[in-house]
């Protein structure tokens, strides 16, 4: 069954008068897709092309001008569920720094649960089960401005976490931070989708943390450019490039490799795969 | 400019620390009213002698104690030299216009005891309690003002956010200053209207950031389901304990004496 | 011929406090005149320390620093003129605008050397120019411009100043692959126009291994090495173990080696590697 169902979306910033609206002013074009439940999708599209526009639609911090989004069959447009639906699905942000509250790292984690009124020794338990699944838990005292990038963002999805939502979709989460916080992040996100089975959305302009996930949505320009498994999306080496997209440089290599003439059936994603392929193709 | 103690907290354990946040705001309210009625020096001794026991019983080195002290004691001297030269009365010292009288000498040691009083209570309070939990204990026991529609939750919000994030703009402060500096911005020379001219390639960045920080982290509140005060619960519940209770009636033995002192024995105006 | 030598450079955070530490530990190099020269090394190994004692703006602890063969500290009131030889682009240097319009910030470093209205109008429009703001957008506002068009702007304000080394802190940090590829090849066009030196600091070996002819590699607050960008990352396992990596590209090279296939080491880029394999297969007769 569709978790999330996004069905014919446009959405325009401005109200703008419905006579007046020209296609041009739309930040989303009729964008269509469906999330199952413990899939991790990525969305991929360079800055402006609306990819957090479609994030902010998922937990109705927006509401689509024209289609609608349903959340586990919940309309995001209907006010009353605004908060069931936020409960549901989590948000996490590009700046770490700017998404913490408390000066104490489990006084942070704690804010969501408190704010949906959940009993203080629930509170407690979620907060030190939150954190242990994000592996910060030894860090629970400390003072959020003294941690790395990456731990600071690994509270932040702790905080998500802790309000034990079905799903959580991150914007780039991983854009402000080193290689290191960049890896941790990610093994995070992993880790919370294969094992807890969350669901996960996560926006990226980096395509090595992309190939990881079950399905791939490319952004353009508003609308959705091409979407299916990272082999299906990366393989279409010429669209993505025409776009000015990324593709992994194993992808690139094997592709411009075999317009060159060498022999290879497929194109990989990882430099296992790649390095196995080119062993075959030159012995 | 990182150095500022402000609200520094000094985390080990101790008696003090464990107290409930909120006995010890309200007791550190009722001593400084005490140190500013009294004029006794019985009683004044009595003040000293409590703040004392409070300073060695909360295991902060002496020498943090000593560093916030040091911050205003050119304000302790200046203050003390003044009360000392215009104290009314009979002269017991008199040069030119200079002249000292008795009266002057008291209340130059009054007004030394209490500025040191206040720094060293206020001191105590600040490295022995965390300042979510002051703000903890601020915002229950300014609870009944709700009824005078003061937006109580708000304003420990407000707080909250503000101690969050004082450090991470002083980062940026200094952040910006490096950054302007390497475009050779001129921060330490001129008069005082240059300097301040000075400041401006960092304020304005500084306010734009901070209104950009304060943008994203609405955001990130309303995702956690923030919907202000109503119906919302808290992880850590105070209780006041045994500890609590002795340090009350211990205080209020001290305060009894304070008072008791203040009536009967002579002033000293 | 040596235009920035650095002698036994020390610089230590808080000494002779609990806090004591120290970020630049006993470093010594020496850049040539228009060497285009990649800084890599993990978070906290003291890239950014260095960097800020190399135009003056920290007092190294130890060690000297030698610009145009004069040490920079000899006369410590006239450090401000390093930093307009020295020009130091921050990390997300967009947070750094703050005037009424684009034009007036660029300007800002070339007044505060003292120049005149003319001179700095001209400086402004090459250094705008130099990362392709359009001339349009001078007259706006900074805080009007996209994130891509703002750190531009923020870059041009250095590069105004027109110094003879310019060192840019991540310039590409946050950027996505478009506004990355733009801003690289901005960087490298300038490079080889005005022939000066260039320092790039990085977390993205690719960016590196695209652009940079030389590569600095700091480690534990210490020089690992510094040698040019094939030799530093043919070097791929001994930078793992520091914790670094290196291109995508190069290390499946490196493993085709490993499999005994003779291939040349250090391939930095797809187009390099994909000569390198052609012409292998090319000489065995099968393409």
């Amino acid at each position: 069954m569709d978790y999330i169902k996004v069905d014919n979306i446009s959405f325009l910033y401005d109200e703008t008068e419905a006579a007046h609206r020209k296609k041009g002013d739309f930040v989303l074009k009729d964008v269509s897709f469906s999330v199952r439940k413990g899939e991790f999708v990525a969305l991929i599209g360079h800055n402006g092309s609306g990819k957090s526009t479609v994030a902010k639609h998922l937990n109705a911090m927006l509401i689509p001008t024209d289609g609608k989004v349903y959340i586990d069959g919940m309309d995001t447009s209907d006010e009353n569920l605004t908060y069931d639906i936020r409960r549901k699905v989590g948000l996490v942000l590009q700046n770490p720094d700017n998404q913490l509250v408390a000066s104490i790292v489990e006084e942070d984690v704690a804010f969501g649960p408190e704010n949906i009124g959940i009993p203080p020794e629930e509170i407690r338990e979620r907060v030190d089960n939150a954190l242990k699944a994000v592996d910060m838990y030894e860090y629970r005292l400390h003072a959020p401005h003294k941690l790395s990038g990456g731990q600071k963002q690994r509270v932040a999805i702790a905080g998500i976490i802790a309000m034990q939502p079905d799903c959580i979709v991150l914007d780039e989460p991983t854009a402000m931070l080193d290689p290191k916080g960049r890896k941790e992040v990610m093994d995070t996100i992993l880790k919370l989708n294969r094992e807890a089975g969350i669901t996960v959305v996560m926006i990226t302009h980096y395509m090595e943390e992309a190939v990881l996930a079950d399905q791939v949505f490319v952004i353009d320009n508003g609308g959705i450019l091409t979407s299916g498994k990272p082999d299906e999306v990366f393989s279409q080496v010429e669209l993505l490039k025409r776009h000015r997209l990324d593709v992994p440089q194993v992808t690139e290599l094997c592709y411009k490799l075999r317009s060159c003439g060498v022999e290879l059936n497929t194109l990989p994603l990882f430099s296992d795969d790649c390095i196995s392929m080119l062993k075959e193709a030159l012995r | 400019m990182r150095d500022i103690t402000l609200g520094q907290y000094f985390p080990t354990d101790s008696v003090i620390h464990r107290l409930d946040p909120r006995v010890k705001l309200i007791l550190m309210i009722v001593f400084l009213v005490f140190t500013f009625i009294t004029f006794n020096y019985f009683a004044l001794g009595l003040i000293a002698a409590s703040i004392l026991m409070i300073v060695l019983l909360s295991k902060v080195p002496l020498k943090m104690y000593l560093k916030s002290l040091k911050v205003i004691i050119i304000i302790v001297v200046i203050t003390s030299v003044l009360n000392l030269f215009y104290g009314t009365g009979e002269p017991i010292f008199q040069w030119h216009f200079i002249k000292v009288t008795y009266n002057g000498i008291h209340n130059a040691i009054f007004v030394c005891v209490r500025i040191v009083c206040l720094l060293l209570l206020s001191s105590a309070l600040t490295f022995t309690t965390s300042p979510t939990d002051l703000t903890d204990a601020l915002e229950r026991l300014m609870k009944p003002l709700k009824v005078f529609h003061i937006k109580v939750h708000e304003i420990a919000m407000m707080m909250t956010i503000a101690l969050r994030f004082v450090p991470t703009l002083l980062e940026e402060t200094d952040k910006i200053m490096a950054a302007q500096k390497a475009r050779g911005a001129d921060m330490e020379s001129g008069n005082f209207l240059k300097r301040i001219q000075a400041l401006v390639p960092v304020l304005v960045p500084l306010f734009v950031s901070a209104f950009r920080r304060a943008y994203e982290l609405a955001t990130a509140m309303e995702c956690r389901c923030y919907q202000g005060g109503e119906g919302r619960t808290r992880m850590k519940q105070l209780h006041i304990q045994k500890r609590d209770v002795i340090s009350l009636i211990v205080s209020g033995l001290m305060i009894a004496g304070i008072v008791l002192c203040n009536i009967f024995l002579p002033s000293v105006r | 011929m040596s235009i920035l030598r650095v002698e036994n450079l020390t610089y230590t955070y808080s000494p002779s406090t609990p806090f004591e530490h120290i970020a630049v530990n006993d470093v010594s190099f020496e850049i040539n005149k228009g060497d285009f020269i990649g800084i890599i090394g993990h978070t906290g190994s003291g890239k950014s320390t260095l960097v800020q004692m190399l135009n003056g703006l920290l007092k190294p602890t130890k060690g000297k620093i030698y610009f145009d063969g004069k040490d920079i500290w000899e006369k410590p009131k006239e450090i401000r003129k390093i930093r307009f030889n020295v020009g130091l682009v921050f990390q997300y240097p967009e947070y750094q605008l703050f005037e009424e319009t684009v034009e007036k910030d660029i300007a800002f470093g070339p007044s505060n050397m003292g120049l005149n209205d003319e001179q700095i109008k001209e400086r402004v429009k090459k250094a705008a120019k130099f990362v392709g703001l359009r001339e349009e957008l001078l007259p706006k506002s900074p805080f009007d411009l996209s994130g891509g068009e703002k750190r531009r702007a923020a870059i041009a304000g250095v590069i105004a100043m027109d110094p003879d080394i310019l060192i840019l802190d991540e310039p590409t940090a946050g950027l996505d692959p478009v506004g990355r590829d733009i801003l690289l090849s901005q960087i490298d066009a300038y490079h080889r126009e005005r022939k000066n030196t260039v320092l790039l600091v990085s977390h993205s070996m690719e960016d590196v291994a695209s652009v940079c002819e030389k590569v600095l590699v700091m480690n534990h607050s210490q020089l690992w090495d510094f040698d040019t960008t094939d030799h530093i990352f043919s070097r791929g396992e001994e930078l793992a173990q520091i914790g670094l990596r290196i291109p995508q590209v190069t290390s499946i090279v490196d493993a085709l080696i490993h499999e005994g296939f003779p291939l040349k080491r250090g391939v930095l880029t797809v187009e390099e590697a994909v000569t390198e394999i052609t012409e292998y297969l090319k000489r065995e007769g099968r393409l």
